[in-house]
């Protein structure tokens, strides 16, 4: 080699180095949920927006298909040059080495490994290797915050090494108010769930009259033919689809003809594919009011029991791998007693209880409370958190999926609910997706589920350039009356009240400074306030967020009069009157009355 | 020529629309007063519909046997016809299909059972249902791969110019796209004496008039595949503006039009017609005359009615 060609195969080579140096440095993670539990991310490739699929032969025809219906519906062209998907099916054994290992594996839904993924982007070449469909979904869905369109049938395509698996293996939203979502709304939920990972759908609208008042009466077929749209959808999406049934008012609880009403419509279900059942008797003050009743059973829990018994019996003729949990009229709490004593004794062990933790609106959920559950009940619950606020979850700790499998959210502030100002009995299916966010992000890693960074992840992902600090104020907004309305003792502060109690706990250092920047920002969110509805990139969620934003004035002028104390304690430099003052701002921030 | 058609049509579309804008019931009446009963055999636009097809156990492990339980009916009300017959038909990739009835295990929920063959490890079985009503619309769900399935036959009607004679409707799913043809008696022609000659396929969106915001009828949620010979023009349109039968759609065309062998073969994004598609397209098969001086329409041949679902049912063995 001559010494010119030399030169340049070294600054070639060097070249390559450094190309290849700077492709490996690690880059941020791209802004999606849930958090993958391990993952390393590097630069951006171009590739061809076109896709090939090898897969091996234990692949299943229905992946292959999945995956080149995705990538269609995303744009992807089928045909090679583009990006390579390598499939390549694992045995259980390797994706249990990495996952947590359940509470248990007594239903179809119990194991993570089953949901368990790999994943490498490196180049255009993507390798998944799963133990499961479901593994291989949930790659897909990862996939599709891994690349950005560029120029016109071209991407960049993030490079990952991606390790990832549940934490709850069952991960879900329960319709389960007293308003109803409709179909249309329910399936626009759906579409959302499957692309954040969260895999139960439960229908249980109280709304819904043949559910509850008049569970006697069977679906027609136009009824019929809408749930089979949402079973279908839910199948898309990996999701299953539970339906509620709620009898206890007017049910003779041992007679062979209500039974036969009961499975009829249950029935129902079962022929359009619905695998998992919820017999609820929660709230409605259930009694036995049929005297026969009261002479066959010693207590109410004993007839719930006999009744529930019987139900999962006669679907699991049907189905052998049906799932069913009863919610009892005591859901919250662990409260020993008759009913709650005999539902111990009698209730078959496959049987779920579903729980809200322990109370109907549990300020936190931990471990010991789990505990508590399980060391009474000899059952895990089936954890049905009543989160009524479109705020992130808080004061949930991360181990509690040691306890059970199922973590589920009924976003019940959704419906009406509950007297959120301005929003009364509305009924707001698409801010499923700013509520529900923190239930994907919480039960498939909650080590990195983080409120705060949730509601940053939120106001990024909902609100236009612009609107993002009046898209937070209303979600903050909303934690703080759902605080006030269940009184929620809980350790978590928002930004803002953590800046306000430093400066008292500093003894009022910085309180002008601090003074001066909320007035700013207060004025600045107000006025963005006033078009929000413009400034969310879904309408649907703008409309939502507009009537919230409308009745912000009261809080406002709280807090201004507030800052206005403030200001002149300080003016006054008189300490206790400024403590008091100090106080009363952080009370006002908080939407606290005193 | 081309620019004498290029008049003909925009002539034609003024009129159309002109006459859609005084008489709302225009198109109707037309249908109406055409229409011939003995050749337009649709059974009351009621066919019987696929509601559920599960698989128990859940994941088949090797030597469970399999069930398939099927729920059907026509559950309208609006007929008296019921379903006749539920066939179960299942394959391994690349293998003979085998077809077998379905037992009615449940009157009350129109519940049907079939088992299939042992499982053993590795097996991977495809497998889909048909459904035929006592009236002889049907349900059918057709696999992707191409192939080409019968939706359902006419049988040929002397008295129809062959032109007209619509013989059969058949369909394949691409995944992405479905193919719809439409096989006549005859070659397709552009016209019958003063009568031109349409053709299409109407595929039902079947559920919108449950859909709050959107006030269409059944019958106006249909989109055609159409094609009108006289003015080589195809495409997909919404059945509510058939007066586009007559012009290309402004953007790029929906359906892709193939004739061959007296067959007039639509391949489209069934997407077009309703998102969640999977959860059936009601088909029918129609052959129109159109009064070049009235522009009133002629039914003069239509097939019965077939739910069409593209999709196939699958388990793997592990």
């Amino acid at each position: 080699m001559n010494p010119t060609a030399a030169r340049a195969a070294r600054l070639a080579a060097m070249l390559l180095f450094v190309i290849s140096a700077a492709a490996a440095r690690t880059a941020a993670q791209p802004a999606f949920f849930p958090t993958p539990q391990k993952a390393a991310f590097r630069a951006e490739t171009a590739a061809a927006k076109s896709f090939a699929i090898n897969a091996d032969k234990n692949i299943s025809l229905a992946t292959v298909n999945e995956y080149a219906s995705f990538l269609g519906q995303w744009g992807f062209e089928e045909k090679e040059g583009g990006v390579t998907f390598t499939l390549t099916w694992l045995p259980v054994k390797e994706c249990e080495k990495v996952s947590f290992k359940p509470y248990q594996k007594k239903s179809m839904l119990d194991d993570p490994a089953l949901q368990t993924y790999f994943l490498t982007v490196s180049g255009s070449g993507v390798t998944v290797k799963a133990c499961g469909e479901d593994g291989f979904f949930y790659a897909l869905m990862t996939f599709k915050h891994l690349y950005r369109d560029t120029d016109k049938g071209m991407i960049a395509l993030t490079g990952a090494e991606i390790t990832d698996f549940p934490a709850f293996p069952v991960r879900g939203v329960f319709e389960g108010a007293y308003g109803v979502w409709d179909t249309e709304g329910r399936l626009g939920v759906i579409d959302w769930m499957g692309s954040v990972k969260i895999n139960s759908f439960m229908y249980g609208p109280k709304g819904d009259r043949k559910m509850r008042r008049s569970w006697r009466e069977l679906y027609d077929d136009i009824e019929l033919f809408n749930f089979k749209r949402l079973i279908e959808r839910c199948r898309k999406y990996h999701i299953q689809f539970g339906f509620v049934l709620a009898p206890p008012q007017g049910v003779s609880y041992g007679s062979d003809e209500d039974f036969a009403v009961l499975m009829r419509k249950a029935r129902q279900l079962q022929g359009l594919g619905v695998r998992y059942f919820i017999l609820a008797f929660d709230d409605t003050l259930g009694m036995m009011y049929h005297p026969e009743d009261r002479a066959q059973f010693a207590n109410l829990g004993e007839a719930e029991a006999f009744l529930s018994n019987r139900f999962h019996k006669a679907l699991k003729a049907y189905d052998p791998d049906v799932i069913t949990v009863m919610v009892p009229e005591i859901y919250a709490g662990v409260w020993p007693m008759d009913y709650t004593r005999s539902l111990v004794e009698k209730l078959d062990p496959e049987i779920y209880i579903g729980w809200t933790g322990a109370e109907i609106g549990a300020p936190k959920i931990d471990a010991a409370d789990m505990k508590k559950f399980i060391e009474f009940y000899k059952r895990q619950p089936s954890l049905g958190d009543n989160w009524g606020s479109i705020f992130p979850l808080v004061a949930r700790t991360p181990d509690i999926y040691k306890y059970t499998t199922q973590f589920t959210m009924n976003p019940y502030n959704l419906f009406g609910e509950i007297p959120i100002p301005g929003v009364g009995g509305a009924s707001e299916p698409a801010m499923c997706q700013v509520q529900c966010a923190s239930t994907a992000q919480f039960a498939w890693n909650p080590a990195a589920h983080d409120p705060d960074k949730m509601v940053d992840a939120l106001a990024a992902l909902h609100a236009k350039p612009g609107y993002e600090q009046a898209f937070k104020f209303l979600l903050y907004k909303d934690y703080y009356h759902f605080r006030g309305y269940y009184t929620l003792d809980t350790d978590y502060r928002t930004p803002q009240e953590k800046q306000w109690i430093a400066v008292r706990d500093a003894g009022g250092k910085g309180a002008d400074a601090l003074l001066q920047k909320t007035r700013a920002e207060m004025n600045a969110t107000a006025e963005k306030l006033k078009t929000i509805d413009a400034g969310a990139h879904n309408p649907e969620i703008g409309k939502s967020m507009q009537v919230r934003a409308n009745v912000s004035e009261p809080y406002f002028e709280k807090v201004e009069a507030a800052l206005n104390a403030l200001e002149t304690a300080l003016s006054a430099k008189d300490k206790a009157k400024t403590a008091a003052a100090l106080d009363a701002v952080i009370n006002a921030i908080g939407g606290v009355d005193k | 020529m081309k620019k004498t058609l290029l008049a003909l049509c925009a002539a034609i579309l003024l009129f159309t629309s002109c006459a859609r804008a005084q008489d709302s019931m225009a198109w109707f009446r037309s249908l109406i007063e055409n229409a011939r009963p003995e050749a337009a055999d649709m059974g009351g636009w009621v066919a019987p519909e696929i509601y559920g097809v599960n698989l128990y156990p859940f994941r088949p492990a090797p030597g469970d046997t399999p069930v398939v339980r099927v729920m059907a009916g026509s559950w309208t009300g609006m007929v008296s016809y019921k379903v006749a017959s539920v066939k179960l038909t299942w394959w391994k990739p690349g293998g003979e299909k085998t077809t077998a009835d379905m037992k009615l295990i449940d009157e009350t929920h129109g519940i049907y059972e079939a088992a299939l063959p042992k499982a053993a490890a590795g097996d991977e079985v495809l497998y889909t249902v048909s459904v035929t009503d006592t009236w002889g619309n049907a349900a059918i769900q057709v696999p992707p791969g191409g192939e080409r399935m019968l939706l359902v036959a006419d049988t040929q009607d002397p008295a129809l110019d062959p032109a007209l004679d619509v013989l059969a409707v058949q369909a394949a799913n691409y995944g992405r796209e479905i193919m719809l043809c439409m096989e006549l008696a005859g070659k397709p022609g552009r016209n019958i004496g003063a009568d031109l000659l349409a053709y299409g396929v109407i595929a039902f969106s079947r559920d919108v008039r449950y859909k709050p915001s959107q006030t269409e009828t059944e019958l106006t949620s249909g989109w055609l595949a159409g094609h009108v010979p006289a003015f080589s023009i195809s495409d997909l349109m919404p059945a509510s503006d058939l007066a586009g039968a007559l012009a290309p759609s402004k953007g790029p065309k929906k359906a892709d039009f193939r004739k061959k062998d007296n067959q007039m073969c639509w391949r489209f994004d069934p997407a077009t017609v309703r998102a969640d598609y999977d959860a059936g397209l009601k088909v029918v098969g129609a052959a129109l005359a159109v009064d070049s001086s009235s522009m009133a329409l002629k039914i003069s041949d239509t097939t019965r009615v077939t739910m069409l679902y593209p999709v196939v049912n699958s388990y793997r063995v592990r």
